[in-house]
């Protein structure tokens, strides 16, 4: 078998097939298909991963809330979701009201979410995401997304003022304000767009005072010890909690964009996969040539002892070792995309956050993406090889002698 | 034709072989009919006009082509009962050939060329490097073993050539033309090697030529006129 690779590797690397025809731009067509794949496979999985770093970071592996009305004793719920779900390592309770952000002549509707910031670092990952200031929270300070400190231009220390709208007990046509000047002591990036320009955190007890619950909130945060058990964990507490409480976990909160991602996914890999598919034929077509100018070689092979059998597996050698030079140098340019992929997304704004919910996406290489695209590319090249490696083996060597 | 041979000493037999080729409805009859015997250690030669049927009969002999009808015994074994890997392995085994091109292969270098029978035949690859390196000393060109044949003389392709067709051993060597591409000087060396070669290994030894002066070193010349034995 070596002695055949061998043979296929010295035809390949001929100076004729190298630096003449059309073979150099057949292989770099399959090198572009692939190194597209890569680019194009680790930005889909950068881009599902991303928003997951974003959900767990800013909402916990499981997020619980009580449908309809709001929970009194946390002592007893924690104790009841902890003896129902073993496999929590760490909750918060969270409460949250719409209110409207005043700052300096400009008002926006913002979610003003409180929470208790010794649990809560317990269970969400907030501090690698701030970007100035501190995670620091007491009744008179707050932090904001980044999309709101953009928008109203609000600095670290600067003072704002959160609106609460509360409804009049015997008046339904009217309703009553709630207002607190904060300090901004931090500005995060909550990853997902929509909840940097909308989403403000605050401790509990000032969202409690704003809004008159007294000692009630809307539901917990929940840390699984292993978030890959957040599925049965859903259905385990769903299950023991009863339809009063709505419990998700990161993929059932955004399951409809999970969901079209993974279709996106598996289209567009089907349709750069043509381009590779493409190379191959063009490749299969420079094969047919190369044998066309390789007859005399073939018969002398076959003259010395080489049997129909042995040519067929030297020029499927040849497409072995085009298919895997290609899928070699196609991982290194689809990992160069990949860099050039971020560096312009640093300088650039290359998505749009309102659309795609997130404006920054990490590239992912994923071992599985690599391990499909390398066994398809080399399959799609042996099948490419086929045919001009049994019309290489079934030459006559008379005909291969006298033509050669 | 042929003259009678102890079956001990036989080594090839040739029955009744035809060669047809197909050209649109026609037939071209190539060989019509030739028998004939050859004994172990013989030097044979084929001698005859461009288009005789030579080369067609030396191929057919080498298992390179099969007859239309007609039966090759080689050492009482009909080779025409053997399939495709079989014969393969026979040919590494047993035959050496010689073209009036030398047919070597442009991507590798002398020594490479010469090596490929034995790699074929599965043999070591160091132990083929040095079995081709000796021959190519033995033949005079222990200072262009890593040469490619493009940087390679006629005569000297012709003798890697000839290493090639021997590296294995072979008991039968083929010869087609084997001085037809060459000027007269080299053209007296290859011939000279050829019967050295032959004395010395004990080699069968199957020539075609149109060269009278080349046949008539060759104590057995069939003539072949027509597809024919003249």
């Amino acid at each position: 078998m070596k002695f055949k690779f061998w043979i296929a590797y010295r035809l390949l690397f001929s100076r004729q097939i190298l630096f003449g025809g059309s073979a150099p731009l057949a292989f770099a067509s399959l090198v572009l298909g692939v190194a597209a794949l890569v680019a194009s496979m680790a930005v889909m999985s950068g881009y599902v991963e991303t928003l997951k770093s974003a959900m767990t970071d800013v909402t916990g592996d499981i997020q619980v809330v009580r449908r309809g009305r709001l929970v009194d004793d946390w002592a007893q719920f924690s104790k009841k979701l902890r003896t129902t779900e073993p496999r929590i390592q760490a909750l918060a309770r969270f409460g949250y009201a719409e209110s409207i952000l005043a700052h300096k002549g400009q008002v926006s509707g913002v979610l003003f979410q409180g929470v208790e910031l010794l649990d809560l670092k317990k269970v969400l990952n907030l501090e690698k995401r701030i970007k100035s200031g501190a995670l620091t929270l007491n009744e008179e300070q707050i932090v904001i997304g980044l999309g709101l400190a953009k928008k109203f231009n609000i600095q670290v220390g600067e003072k704002i003022f959160i609106v609460v709208p509360l409804a009049t007990p015997f008046d339904s046509s009217g309703f009553r304000r709630q207002s607190k000047e904060f300090t901004v002591t931090g500005i995060l990036d909550f990853g997902k767009n929509e909840w940097n320009e909308r989403l403000i955190l605050g401790d509990l007890k000032s969202l409690q005072g704003l809004t008159e619950i007294g000692d009630r909130y809307t539901g917990a945060f929940i840390k699984l010890l292993d978030r890959n058990d957040s599925t049965a964990a859903v259905t385990n507490l769903m299950d023991q909690l009863g339809a009063g409480y709505s419990v998700m976990d990161w993929y059932e909160v955004n399951r409809n964009l999970f969901e079209a991602v993974s279709i996106e996914r598996a289209v567009i890999f089907i349709v750069v996969l043509l381009i590779v598919i493409v190379a191959a034929f063009n490749i299969s077509s420079t094969l047919y040539v190369f044998i066309r100018q390789k007859y005399s070689d073939i018969a002398i092979l076959k003259a010395l002892g080489l049997s129909r059998k042995k040519i067929r597996t030297i020029f499927l050698g040849q497409g072995l070792i085009v298919g895997a030079l290609g899928t070699g140098l196609g991982f290194f340019l689809g990992y160069l995309l990949c860099v050039g992929f971020m560096y312009l997304q640093n300088h650039f704004a290359l998505i749009s956050g309102s659309v795609y919910k997130i404006d920054k996406i990490q590239t992912q290489i994923r071992w599985l993406d690599l391990s499909v695209i390398g066994f398809s590319t080399i399959v799609i090249c042996l099948i490419a090889t086929y045919s001009p490696a049994v019309k290489g083996s079934e030459l006559e060597v008379v005909e291969g002698l006298k033509n050669g | 034709m042929g003259n009678e041979i102890n079956a001990s000493d036989l080594l090839i037999e040739v029955r009744d072989v035809h060669k047809t080729y197909q050209t649109g409805a026609s037939g071209l009859e190539v060989l019509k009919g030739i028998t004939f015997q050859i004994k172990k250690g013989e030097a044979v030669c084929l001698l005859g006009s461009s288009g005789a049927g030579k080369s067609t009969l030396l191929q057919i002999l080498g298992t390179l082509d099969r007859p239309t009808s007609g039966q090759i015994f080689y050492q009482g074994q009909n080779l025409l009962e053997f399939n495709d890997e079989s014969l393969a392995q026979f040919r590494n085994q047993k035959m050496g050939f010689v073209f009036q091109f030398h047919h070597l292969i442009q991507e590798m270098s002398a020594v490479e060329n010469v090596m490929l029978p034995a790699l074929i035949a599965n043999e070591n690859r160091q132990e083929a490097r040095d079995k081709a390196m000796n021959w190519l000393q033995f033949l005079g060109l222990g200072e262009r073993t890593e040469h490619y044949p493009s940087q390679l003389s006629g005569g000297e392709l012709q003798r890697v050539a000839i290493a090639r067709a021997l590296i294995r051993n072979p008991e039968v060597l083929f010869a087609d033309e084997p001085t037809g591409n060459l000027d007269s000087a080299n053209s007296l060396k290859i011939q000279e090697l050829f019967f050295e070669l032959r004395s010395k290994l004990g080699l069968t030894l199957i020539v075609v030529t149109h060269d009278l002066n080349f046949s008539a070193l060759f104590p057995r010349v069939f003539k072949v006129k027509d597809g024919r034995f003249a």
